[in-house]
């Protein structure tokens, strides 16, 4: 795909910081996404299996198949940049194009500082600007004190991972906490079996599986067994936890006023967000200082970030106004992905951000 | 494309119902015979042009506006269907070709009752193993709809083609989305259905298609069908006005 003079203008802009140019393939085994965004992106993705029965995608976009060589060890632990055409079936009802063109960084290993978060920010609104983009707006937010939040919140260690799971998935927080204060049945077995010892539990469940007259599948019954004993200690969180999660979730404000509004929410709720506040407050000053474009309007918003499952820090969109799920950019800090691909074998920082080069200049493709 | 094209089963338990019910509603459908065993008339319909397909068939022929109208069961058309609504629309449920479509689990797993409980199972097991909980299923597009409504993610859809109650104890998948009628089957192989695993309480549907070339003389002659069926076969429906309405939103 041929560079628009925008284009090529918002990746001269990104280059200049970039470090070299990685080309990813443009065809991705479909295990590599699956196993990353899980099934429900599958309707998004451009699928086809070979004779073998091997399933292949084309990449959706430049963050996967980069952080993937990184994480195979192909690509050095670096800056990168990266333009070409990405490929998205659209949803029923859309005119979006399946296939378009997608500028943007991916940087890693530098630990992953406040003052990287804003460059990465000035950078990629100075690449949006170099492409022509008027009348747009900035949102803005931070996983990172969304899970500290839950770390500081009276919740079990399952709650706990159940409400950061969630915060990415269309069932979210909200609606998780609803469902568990509707139900109240709690079944024999866990009841019964839940209250024992490991030891116990685990031959109960064994007689159990025997008087069914079944066999054990794919789980152990150790497995089984601890995990019916944590159901039996594992209450719904309370309704002020719902409620204290409902208010942080509802936050939105000017970016002048967002580190007052989560001081007034930390206070009110009493909770303390420590070094993660600390973190989202010496970000917002570097920020300030490096007056990237279109910051002045900025909106700080505490569920920006829920669509993308691999964010965990610092998250931003651009977006025209009255098209906010149109965005021309997003961005945002993906610290454990290259420890996620690689099972571990690979631990570095990274953050990107990705232009869609259709919607730069004035009409933003439409 | 005749004034109304109207497809039926061609085979099994689900023509000889839908044989039965035009014979309640005082149709006979005598099959045209011969190497054009694929068509059919209803002699006292002379304006309805009828075609034996498979079920599947007639879900897709319907979504695609290949044919007018047809009889066909739910799971199939919701399965074949992104968004039914948009591409036709359930005229009548005609009380028989019953099926449940299920999520079942290995009823050895004591601590799985619910589709919370699935999510808790299925992240355990990512982190634990670095593979995905595996869903067995012919039911690909529904399955994937109902585990994001219910907020459950780690897992991985293994296509089945057949016999899908067997793949946990063939050790392919940890959970399977199937149909059902009794549950037997499902038992039979050492599985339980959730308590909130029920996807769709599916049953054959009189179904018309939003997306074929209607004309005044074929709706007539489907109207007439409806009416038939709602005196004679005690069906009641009010879902013809609704249909000519949609059909006459997506016109324009």
């Amino acid at each position: 795909m041929k560079l628009t003079p925008e284009a090529s203008a918002a990746l001269a802009r990104i280059a200049r910081v970039s470090g070299v140019r990685a080309e990813p393939q443009a065809l991705l085994p479909a295990e590599v996404i699956l196993e990353l965004s899980g099934e429900a992106v599958r309707s998004r993705l451009c699928t086809f299996t070979d004779a073998s029965g091997a399933e292949h995608c084309l990449r959706p976009d430049l963050t996967t198949p980069i952080a993937q060589m990184v994480a195979s060890g192909e690509l050095p632990v670096a800056r990168y940049h990266g333009a070409g055409p990405v490929y998205r079936l659209p949803p029923r009802g859309s005119d979006e194009p399946v296939e378009h063109l997608q500028i943007g960084f991916e940087w890693f290993g530098n630990s992953g500082s406040p003052a990287e978060d804003a460059e990465a920010l000035a950078v990629a609104l100075e690449a949006a600007q170099a492409g022509g983009v008027t009348g747009a707006k900035v949102r803005f937010g931070d996983v990172a004190i969304y899970h500290a939040l839950l770390a500081a919140l009276p919740l079990s260690p399952q709650w706990r991972d159940r409400l950061r799971r969630a915060f990415s998935r269309r069932k979210g927080p909200r609606e998780l906490l609803a469902a568990a204060h509707r139900r109240t049945d709690v079944a024999e077995a866990v009841v019964r079996i839940g209250a024992l010892g490991q030891d116990d539990a685990v031959r109960a469940v064994e007689t159990e599986i025997d008087s069914l007259g079944v066999e054990p599948v794919a789980r152990t019954a150790g497995e089984i067994a601890r995990r019916l004993r944590e159901k039996a200690t594992d209450p719904a969180p309370a309704e002020s936890v719902a409620e204290v999660l409902g208010d942080y979730l509802d936050l939105s404000a000017s970016a002048g006023d967002s580190a007052a509004a989560l001081a007034t929410f930390g206070r009110q709720a009493g909770i303390d967000l420590g070094a993660a506040l600390e973190g989202f407050n010496e970000r917002l000053a570097l920020i300030a200082k490096l007056r990237p474009p279109f910051w002045n309007a900025a909106v700080f918003s505490a569920e920006a970030g829920r669509r993308f499952e691999y964010y965990d820090g610092f998250v931003f969109d651009l977006a025209r106004d009255g098209e906010p799920d149109r965005p021309v950019l997003s961005g945002g800090r993906y610290d454990g992905l290259i420890a996620r691909l690689s099972a571990g074998d690979v631990e570095t920082s990274g953050i990107g951000a990705a232009i869609r080069a259709d919607r730069l200049g004035r009409g933003g493709g439409r | 494309m005749s004034a109304l094209t109207l497809a039926v089963p061609s085979k099994g338990r689900l023509k000889e119902q839908t044989e039965e019910f035009f014979r309640d509603a005082g149709y006979a459908i005598v099959p045209m015979g011969g190497v054009r065993g694929y068509l059919a008339r209803i002699p006292a319909l002379p304006e309805i042009e009828l075609r034996l397909l498979s079920a599947s068939e007639i879900a897709s022929g319907v979504i695609a506006g290949d044919i007018h109208c047809g009889i066909s069961g739910e799971d199939l058309l919701r399965e074949q269907a992104g968004d039914l609504e948009r591409v036709a629309h359930l005229l009548a449920p005609l009380g028989f070709g019953r099926a449940d479509l299920v999520v079942a689990a290995p009823a050895s797993w004591l601590d799985v009752e619910t589709m919370a409980d699935v999510d808790d199972v299925a992240a355990r097991m990512e982190v634990a193993t670095g593979r995905k909980l595996r869903v067995a299923t012919k039911y690909v597009r529904s399955t994937r709809r109902f585990f994001t409504e219910e907020g459950v993610g780690h897992y991985r859809i293994v296509e089945s083609a057949g016999a899908t109650e067997g793949a946990p104890m063939a050790g392919v998948a940890d959970l399977v989305v199937d149909i059902t009628t009794t549950g037997a089957t499902l038992k039979a192989n050492g599985l339980k259905i959730l308590s909130d695993g029920v996807i769709l309480r599916s049953q054959a549907q009189l179904v018309a298609s939003l997306e074929a070339e209607w004309t005044d003389a074929g709706l007539r002659a489907l109207k007439a069908l409806v009416s038939a069926f709602e005196q004679r076969a005690g069906l009641h429906t009010t879902r013809f006005e609704e249909f000519v309405a949609a059909l006459n939103h997506t016109r324009a």
